[in-house]
């Protein structure tokens, strides 16, 4: 299990910013009783009670839905028990089966390789942001049907497992354009059910940091999290991470069916509710906007006067977050953070900032990121009928005492 | 038995509503009395239609609009929900009126679980082995169960799908299912017998999801 499992296919360009993370997975395997957060020295006076933080949060207990409580990200990787769970139909029974991965379609030689055949392969592992698609979607009004996700479907884990683009040289691709269809074992409740087929363009599913993993934080990837076989696309919205992953087909067109054509799409742009759409206003969801979160202190917190230091995230989809800003307040003037971790493609920064108030009486902070694209985190996100890709300005109130 | 039909006389429903739990929608007066069986009988059409699939807490904690909510049903309908045609009405009734105002039946904040807790209820209890034999499964499936599942057992008009489902890691449960029944199924207590229920279960689990090569 292993700490030395999990160097294995290390990449020195991200050698330097591995240590905190490594403590971090490391105190994880060793089940350590304190959190994360309250082990980093910084004092929280009178902090809400109850240890409900260390629980998830249910959005729906069939097909099972869990979300982060936000306090869990308060460090570079969040722990497997901690991270998100989302499926459209639920964890298949893997123990039944003796997992093996097709490979076919537009290739020389179709290939069904077992979880050890993959282990010969070249190994890789590299950090990434896995967020649904639909996190936050809790704020879009009106409201929209789909899980009322608030802010915690969202996490960062170190992937292990083999580049997507090595198991289809494996098979000899035959194009040079078109798209890889992905399937996992996950059966929908009745055979009139679309099944859950995504496809990701080919030059997407050659990119080196596509993997297919089968481990998670150093540990065997759990079968909640997609194991035995998941795709990892860092900077891509979740439903392009497929869970359990079967079978993959290189075709010269998209996947078909209702996953592929008609969900997980939203319009070039923003259209009012009732906007008559059609197909071909809309494109295919896929890497996220820039984003971060306030981990610590929690909403409702009642602090201490004087020094308090506001930690959290942030992260975008393409290239890296360059800047995070804070206020203490709608009118307040924002104020730079400082920035943890690499400026590393797919994955998180975490970001301090020191609160020092005198006054009591209630405060408002807030937390806007900053890409290496130029984009800014927006007030709101413009309204869409799924509720896709939110990433509105994150605030919590306290109470300074 | 199967209840097919949704026109449960509409004392029946409310009986049986009562049985499950209290009613959030009482109301008094003849005028209303008509409104309370359609939304008895739309709670019945949600319960077992919707929850085969759904945990309860992911419409309750929804708040749609009717337009909304004729869409979903459609939709779900569409991908093999079987309501009957004539329960569509009542149904959309009932979800709109308990989950389209916001101050309709409120709910307090989700439940709080840790991941063991949660798994407990979808994951092996402890990998059982059973001693089932799959070939008379085969058979004994086509002749109790394929009717409401498919003969494939990827699922039916009336039973959900069945291939690499967790149940069938858990065989306490399984048989619990077969024998009880749930929600529309009936309980096959008195049709299959113990050795019948492994056989069924054997060859379940030796069935795969998978689709045919385009």
């Amino acid at each position: 299990m292993s700490r030395n499992g999990m160097n294995q296919g290390d990449e020195s360009s991200f050698l330097s910013g591995r240590r905190d993370w490594l403590r971090t997975a490391g105190a994880l395997a060793a089940g350590a009783a304190a959190p994360q957060w309250l082990r980093d020295g910084t004092a929280f006076a009178e902090e809400k009670p109850g240890g409900s933080e260390s629980k998830m949060i249910v959005r729906c207990l069939r097909p099972l839905d869990l979300e982060s409580p936000v306090e869990v990200f308060d460090s570079f990787l969040t722990p497997n028990d901690m991270f998100f769970v989302r499926s459209h139909f639920g964890a298949p029974a893997v123990e039944l089966t003796t997992w093996r991965l097709a490979v076919r379609g537009l290739i020389e030689r179709p290939l069904s390789l077992s979880l050890d055949d993959l282990k010969e392969l070249p190994q890789a592992t590299l950090p990434a942001v896995l967020q649904c698609s639909g996190n936050g979607r809790s704020n879009y009004a009106p409201t929209v049907p789909g899980i009322g996700w608030g802010k915690g479907a969202v996490g960062n884990a170190e992937w292990g497992g083999v580049r997507l683009v090595d198991v289809l040289k494996r098979a000899g691709l035959k194009l040079d354009e078109g798209h890889v269809h992905m399937l996992g074992g996950d059966a929908p409740p009745s055979a009139k059910t679309p099944v859950f087929l995504r496809s990701l363009p080919l030059t997407q599913a050659l990119h080196p940091s596509t993997l297919i993993a089968t481990r998670m934080n150093g540990e065997p990837l759990p079968v909640q999290h997609g194991g035995p076989l998941r795709v990892v696309v860092p900077g891509w919205a979740g439903h392009n991470w497929i869970k359990w992953l079967r079978t993959i087909t290189v075709a010269k067109e998209e996947a078909p069916g209702t996953y592929q054509q008609s969900g997980y799409r939203m319009p070039k742009v923003p259209a009012p509710p009732g906007a008559d759409l059609k197909p071909s206003d809309l494109v295919p969801v896929t890497t996220m906007p820039v984003k971060s979160l306030i981990a610590r202190p929690s909403a409702g917190a009642r602090l201490k006067a004087g020094r308090v230091e506001v930690r959290g995230v942030a992260w975008t989809g393409t290239g890296h977050v360059t800047a995070v800003h804070v206020s203490t307040g709608p009118n307040a003037p924002w104020q730079p953070a400082t920035l943890l971790d690499d400026e590393r493609p797919g994955t998180w920064r975490r970001w301090r900032w020191m609160l020092d108030s005198a006054r009591p009486g209630r405060l408002q902070v807030r937390v806007r990121a900053t890409d290496s694209n130029g984009q800014t985190q927006p007030e709101t996100t413009p309204w869409n009928r799924s509720g896709y890709l939110w990433n509105g300005i994150d605030s919590i109130e306290c109470e300074i005492i | 038995m199967i209840h097919r039909s949704p026109v449960f006389p509409a004392a029946c429903a409310v009986f049986l509503a009562t049985l499950l739990g209290a009613l959030p929608f009482a109301m008094s007066g003849p005028e209303n009395a008509d409104r309370e069986d359609r939304l008895a009988d739309g709670q019945l059409a949600f319960r077992n239609n919707c929850l085969m699939c759904h945990a309860e807490e992911m419409v309750v904690r929804s708040r749609l609009t009717e337009k909304q909510w004729a869409a979903e049903i459609d939709k779900m309908v569409g991908w093999g929900a079987p309501v009957p045609p004539e329960s569509k009405g009542v149904l959309l009734e009932y979800l709109v009126s308990q989950f389209s105002d916001p101050k309709a039946s409120p709910v307090g904040p989700p439940q709080r679980m840790t991941l063991a807790e949660a798994l407990a209820a979808t994951r092996p209890e402890a990998p059982e082995k059973t001693q089932g034999d799959a070939n008379r499964g085969a058979a004994l499936y086509a002749s109790n169960c394929a009717t409401c599942h498919g003969p494939e057992a990827r699922g039916g008009d009336l039973g959900t799908c069945l291939v690499e489902k967790p149940v069938l890691l858990r065989p306490t449960e399984f048989r619990q299912v077969l024998r009880q029944g749930v929600r529309r199924m009936p309980g096959f207590q008195l049709a299959l017998k113990p050795e019948a229920e492994a056989d069924i279960l054997a060859w379940l689990r030796t069935r795969r999801f998978e689709l045919a090569a385009p």
